[in-house]
């Protein structure tokens, strides 16, 4: 990976620098020899009187502080690599409860039920931030930081929504004054008068809706239709799509996808931690170069 | 004696089946099948089966859809030639199979009419055991009374459709309520025409039915905990047959969670350790294993439709066994791949 290749790359360079005593790396290229060689001359300036006391302070300082942004370096890393790690889990755990709904299922869930018209359920915002890397809290980095949020609901289903509830009021409130007092178990005819003047047309039209009609005027008294309480609008709930009476294993690998969706986001922003990071970090060492 | 005048006219097609039922997959084949590395290997598996070489023409990469797909036309072309040869009652024994996809085939077209989708790309999705000739006009329906009169009073669907008429709109609640209630009336109208059948046609077709209604009343009581169905709603949509069938369906729809949903399904005998989750087993897999068993020794009854029925659901299970494992495959999930179901 390019990320563990640049830190390899930085801890070779900043190796000599340090205080303690490190092995001699002799895959470090020639290039870096004239550097290392003059950060010795620097190290050995500790050694040397109080007049060297100036020079002393910056360069030891500046190791003090590089060495320290690498540690926070290699900690954003092996944050990285554990987010990586759950979001892996996360893909395979959702995939595998998919195959899992499809293998309990008489029906193959999948793009024959997607909604023509799915909107978006979250949106990624993108802000300009700092951070403070964990062992060197003078340092202000910047960085774009990602987040998700869910999108606004549109406001025209609400509408829809609310004017269902409204005239299913009034559909209960005929159907009580008309109906008897049996239970309403079934879904009904809404307007009992009008479908029966319908029908009478149908019955000089054709036999068997005549015989079909007859079957309905002997039913029960009709109830009124059934009103979802959700106020998600279906083309913004995926799981709606493939009905109401979906297996667990469905909403299990739905909710894997959903919370790999927040990983992914947290791996884009540590992703940008470790660049913006990265670039601080060469700053400071070509300051001191 | 019965005998003599069942192969009269079905000894043929009982022949043909059991000889379809020979080449099911057994443990061993499937043992095989779950060494496999690809999805390559596995279709050099399958062609030593009498699956042959149903992949041969596959254009690009395999993918597991691809392999259900193929292996489901095979069953769909077994399943037309021994509808071609069948008689009365046979010839409506097997059409009562195919309702239940006709049932599938109109909820995928309601839905996709729902769900602005192009109707001429999802008929080319419908089962092709559930075809019928109106098929395509469901789209212009927009609530069910319209449903009914311009599209299924002429369909073999019409009579199911009594206890769910209104003028509705078709959302996807309504839409799920309807499939429902149109399985729980085929269930029940089919198993009244199981009962009228000759012996031993009548019992053994009779068990297999009865343990179809009890799986459907626990899968939809389970799966609607957290939905908007209502606990009288819960009740429409159970057939009025079947071990659970009364008190345990009122137990059932009256259940708030799965614990309760537990008490009363162990309460039968035969469903006792059906919730048993060890060995990485869920409910739907004893639901499945006890219909394969089932199935098995349905075949050890001679001059009986039931070798058809079960024949169909074997081959189903065949089916998903191979996708499962072609999944397993494809996703490096080998530690779940001993998940399928055999019997044979």
């Amino acid at each position: 990976m390019p990320i563990e290749a640049d830190v390899a790359k930085l801890a070779i360079v900043e190796t000599p620098e340090s205080d303690s005593p490190a092995p001699a790396d002799s895959a470090s290229p020639s290039t870096q020899q004239d550097p290392s060689s003059e950060h010795q001359e620097q190290q050995s300036a500790p050694l040397q009187g109080a007049d060297g006391e100036e020079q002393l302070i910056d360069p030891s300082a500046l190791s003090s502080s590089l060495d320290r942004l690498l540690f926070s370096y290699c900690e954003l890393l092996d944050q990285y690599q554990a987010v990586q790690d759950r979001l892996s889990c996360l893909f395979s755990d959702g995939f595998l409860s998919l195959a899992k709904a499809n293998f309990e299922s008489r029906v193959r869930f999948g793009k024959d039920y997607y909604h023509g018209g799915m909107t978006a359920s979250n949106i990624l915002l993108l802000d300009e931030k700092e951070f403070t890397p964990l062992y060197a809290p003078e340092t202000q980095v910047e960085y774009t930081h990602l987040s998700l949020v869910d999108a606004p609901l549109p406001s025209s289903p609400d509408d829809e929504e609310s004017a269902e509830m409204q005239e299913a009021e009034k559909v209960n409130a005929s159907t009580r004054t008309t109906s008897t007092a049996t239970e309403e178990t079934a879904l009904r005819r809404r307007k009992a008068g009008d479908d029966k003047s319908g029908i009478t047309e149908l019955e000089q039209t054709d036999d068997k809706k005549a015989a079909a009609s007859e079957q309905l005027q002997d039913s029960e008294p009709p109830a009124p239709p059934k009103v979802r309480k959700s106020k998600i609008p279906l083309n913004r709930d995926p799981i709606r799509w493939f009905g109401v009476l979906v297996p667990l294993s469905l909403r299990k690998s739905q909710t894997s996808f959903t919370e790999a969706l927040t990983e992914i986001t947290n791996l884009l922003t540590i992703v940008n931690k470790l660049g913006a990071l990265e670039a601080t970090i060469e700053h400071w060492r070509a300051e001191k170069a | 004696m019965e005998g003599v005048f069942f192969n009269e006219n079905n000894g043929y097609i009982e022949g043909i089946v059991r000889g379809y039922r020979s080449g099911l997959l057994t443990s061993a084949i499937y043992s095989n099948l779950t060494q496999c590395d690809t999805l390559e290997d596995l279709k050099l598996q399958l062609s030593a089966t009498d699956y042959g070489n149903f992949l041969a023409n596959v254009p690009g990469s395999l993918s597991t859809s691809i392999i259900a797909e193929k292996a489901t036309q095979k069953l769909i072309e077994e399943f037309r030639y021994i509808r071609a040869q069948a008689v009365q009652p046979l010839s409506k024994f097997m059409d009562y199979i195919t309702y239940a996809y006709m049932i599938d085939n109109v909820a995928l077209l309601i839905t996709g009419t729902l769900h602005e989708r192009d109707t001429h790309e999802l008929l080319e999705r419908c089962h092709p055991l559930g075809w019928f000739e109106s098929l395509p006009a469901l789209c212009v329906a927009t609530n069910v009374e319209e449903l009914y009169n311009t599209v299924l009073i002429d369909t073999p669907l019409a009579p199911y459709f009594k206890d769910c008429l209104s003028a509705a709109d078709l959302d996807d609640l309504n839409i799920e309520i309807i499939r429902n209630t149109l399985y729980r009336a085929y269930l029940e109208d089919f198993y009244a025409f199981c009962k009228n059948l000759a012996p031993p046609s009548n019992q053994v077709m009779a068990a297999l039915l009865e343990f179809e209604a009890d799986r459907r009343v626990i899968n939809i009581t389970l799966n609607s905990f957290g939905t908007d169905i209502t606990r009288d709603e819960r009740l429409q949509l159970s057939p009025k047959f079947g071990k659970l069938y009364s008190s345990g369906t009122e137990a059932l729809a009256s259940a708030d969670d799965i614990e309760q949903v537990r008490i009363t399904v162990e309460s039968i005998g035969d469903y006792k350790g059906f919730f048993d989750t060890s060995n990485n087993k869920s409910l739907e897999d004893h639901f499945y294993l006890r219909e394969m068993e089932l199935c098995r020794n349905a075949f050890t009854q001679q001059f009986t439709y039931s070798a058809i029925w079960a024949w169909v659901k074997a081959k189903e299970q065949e089916i998903r066994n191979i996708t499962w494992i072609a999944e397993c495959i494809a996703q490096n999930q080998k530690e779940r791949i001993q998940n399928y179901i055999s019997v044979f």
